[in-house]
């Protein structure tokens, strides 16, 4: 039975991302050991534990962003909407990664101008009949990053010309940009100051109403304020996952209450 | 309270060891400086004189049935009834080259280039002039025949075996040719090589990375001469690509350039943060695709810096060129590339070779002029990198 179900990863219309049995290796170092988690729809979830417990390594799973790192090693299955993309030798990578779009932990707009960051994507893909169309992707996409008030007298103006929020916030434009099903944000707020964070948390909460996220964050509050699953790693294993709120509010573990309570992290 | 004294000098030992790191510092940059303004002061004041030329202004009177026959009477005239000796020291006030540039078929004044022993005598160089001729020559300095203007013939004519008439254009069009096929050859490679060296290294440690990391790290330190010969053996011999032409240089020079190429580009494309390419990676883009729209135009400043200083350094070769034979003497600038051709670093070679003293001047103003090409590029090297290089944040 469990064999049969590998090769079809059947979800429910709720789920999205399937992830089981997941190992991946750096080298000799097992960093993530044997995870399975499923992720919901039009949810925010959060992946909460201390450094070095593998989230990002997680997270940069999902996408396959792990096959740029040389000596890394991924053994078992990821599904997304039913497709495992590990599986089949023939998945178009770069479509995969165009469907579950990534936001890093520092802001990392191109050297270029605010407009030709977020057409840079479009235009790799095509997705565009004509200039007019690109416009209007472009600003489409900064204003569902509300971005676009701020920068719109400006917009052939360097990237780096904007704050740390705005950056990142381009970034996720930028992410947007090409349509994606599937966000995932690398801690989006780690670089950031209160305001512009506060922001960022704001357009997630409007953000997961059309998108699937999924978030590292090293921030617990940030994670009981926006997230609605959570997900609690420790040394490489998923030690617990459920609701937000009974993971910060009862937990069944020690080692996540030991967490989420702040007595190590 | 006790406060800290800001104020305070750093004394003792370490003061002594920071000031006199400081001083040797200080003397280093001076010592370099002096040595340069000497250096540079010797070639101009021996160049100078290359910049003008002598010409002499004969009035002939009858013409002749050659050019050569019109002006050596109109020479011979100068005296009262010479004799064969004055008769030969006149004749060779002028420069035997005047004969076929001139055609002489009226009487009237002709400016006429001088001599090279006038042209010394009257730079003050040497006096290598009889003494029926020095008399003559001062009585036309003194009635303004003979004087001094500046040398446009220096820039727009090709060596000759006569120094007061021998220039530059050649060599200069000789190099552009020699570093513009150099250019084309080595820039696409090079850079092609560096970015599959730093941005495809699918597997680090296999045998063919190494080899190439090797390779490049060695091709840097092979002295000039050697490409010489592998131009004379691969490009003249095996291809039979004509001798002395640019092309052969062309190519040699290439080779010669690109590891500096390689090098600077790899240092270039490594500066290129890794965040740039995982945002690229993460919007879909494939490898190519990031390296083509992200990484080389961000790498860019670095990789035409670093060209430029490379072809800098190829301009001054002349060792290689010695092997293939563009160290011709060569009267008439080259009009293409298989023509056979000499570059500038060559002609200062043959120049500073030549028993003719009045090429020493020559030799002097062509290092003067190979040396501000060559300060040029590398001005022009260190404002692209000002100009262009992106601030990482």
């Amino acid at each position: 039975m469990e064999i049969e179900t590998r090769n079809t990863l059947t979800l429910t219309k709720s789920q999205k991302i399937e992830v089981r049995n997941l190992n991946i290796w750096y080298g000799d170092a097992h960093a993530i050991k044997d995870a399975s988690l499923k992720i919901r729809k039009n949810n925010v979830t959060a992946l909460i534990g201390p450094s070095g417990c593998g989230k990002s390594t997680f997270l940069r799973a999902l996408n396959r962003m792990n096959d740029f790192i040389d000596d890394c090693v991924t053994k078992g299955s990821v599904g997304i909407d039913g497709t495992d993309i590990y599986r089949t030798q023939y998945t178009n990578v770069n479509n995969l990664r165009k469907s579950v779009g990534m936001v890093f932990q520092k802001p990392n707009p191109f050297p270029k101008s605010i407009y030709d960051n977020v057409a840079y994507g479009p235009q790799l893909h095509r997705m565009h009949e004509s200039k007019a169309h690109l416009d209007e992707i472009v600003k489409r996409s900064l204003q569902k990053a509300n971005l676009w008030d701020e920068v719109k007298n400006r917009l052939t103006s360097e990237a780096f010309s904007l704050s740390g929020g705005q950056q990142q916030r381009l970034c996720i434009a930028r992410t947007l940009a090409v349509e994606p099903q599937v966000v995932l944000l690398d801690e989006p707020c780690s670089a950031l100051d209160p305001i512009s964070t506060n922001a960022i948390e704001q357009l997630i909460l409007e953000l997961k109403k059309s998108y699937t996220i999924v978030m590292v964050t090293h921030n617990m509050q940030q994670a009981k304020r926006i997230s609605d699953t959570t997900a609690y790693f420790h040394l490489g294993e998923i030690v617990e996952v459920g609701a937000t709120k009974k993971i910060f509010g009862n937990p069944n573990h020690r080692s996540t209450r030991a967490y989420v309570s702040g007595e190590f992290g | 309270m006790q406060s800290t004294d800001l104020d305070n000098k750093i004394t003792g030992r370490r003061r002594v060891v920071q000031k006199s790191l400081e001083y040797a510092c200080y003397s280093a940059v001076t010592l370099t400086a002096i040595l340069m303004i000497i250096f540079f002061a010797t070639l101009g004041y021996r160049g100078i004189g290359a910049f003008t030329q002598t010409k002499i202004e004969v009035d002939v009177v009858e013409v002749q049935s050659t050019s050569k026959k019109s002006i050596n009477e109109a020479m011979y005239r100068l005296v009262k009834e010479p004799d064969r000796s004055t008769k030969k020291g006149l004749r060779q006030l002028v420069t035997p080259n005047a004969y076929s540039t001139i055609d002489i078929t009226e009487a009237g004044t002709y400016v006429l280039v001088a001599h090279t022993n006038v042209d010394m005598y009257v730079k003050g160089v040497y006096d290598k002039l009889t003494d029926s001729q020095r008399e003559v020559v001062d009585i036309l300095i003194s009635a303004g025949k003979i004087y001094r203007t500046w040398n446009w013939s220096f820039w727009t004519n090709s060596d000759s075996r006569s120094p007061e008439i021998a220039g530059i254009w050649g060599a200069m069009v000789g190099t552009f040719y020699t570093i513009g096929l150099a250019l084309i050859f080595a820039f696409p490679i090079g850079v092609g090589c560096a970015t599959y060296m730093e941005e495809f290294p699918k597997k680090r440690n296999s045998w063919t990375y190494d080899f190439m990391e090797i390779n490049i790290n060695n091709l840097a330190a092979v002295p000039s001469i050697v490409y010489g010969l592998l131009g004379l053996a691969v490009f003249i011999q095996f291809f039979g690509m004509p001798r002395s032409a640019s092309l052969v240089g062309g190519l040699t020079l290439g080779i010669l350039t690109l590891p500096t190429i390689v090098i600077a580009c790899r240092t270039a494309l490594r500066t290129v943060p890794q965040s740039v390419r995982d945002a690229s990676n993460g919007l879909g883009a494939s490898r190519l695709q990031t390296t083509i729209y992200q990484v080389l135009p961000a790498a860019l400043p670095g990789i035409i810096t670093g060209t430029i200083i490379g072809i800098a350094r190829a301009i001054g070769e002349s060792a290689p060129l010695l092997m293939i034979g563009m160290v011709a003497f060569i009267l008439t600038a080259p009009t293409g590339i298989l023509d056979p051709a000499t570059s500038l670093p060559v002609q200062i070679y043959l120049w500073a070779d030549s028993p003719e003293r009045g090429f020493a001047e020559k030799t002097s103003a062509a290092i003067l002029i190979l040396l501000l090409i060559l300060v040029t590029l590398n001005l022009l090297a260190i404002w692209l990198r000002k100009r262009f290089e992106i601030k990482w944040k």
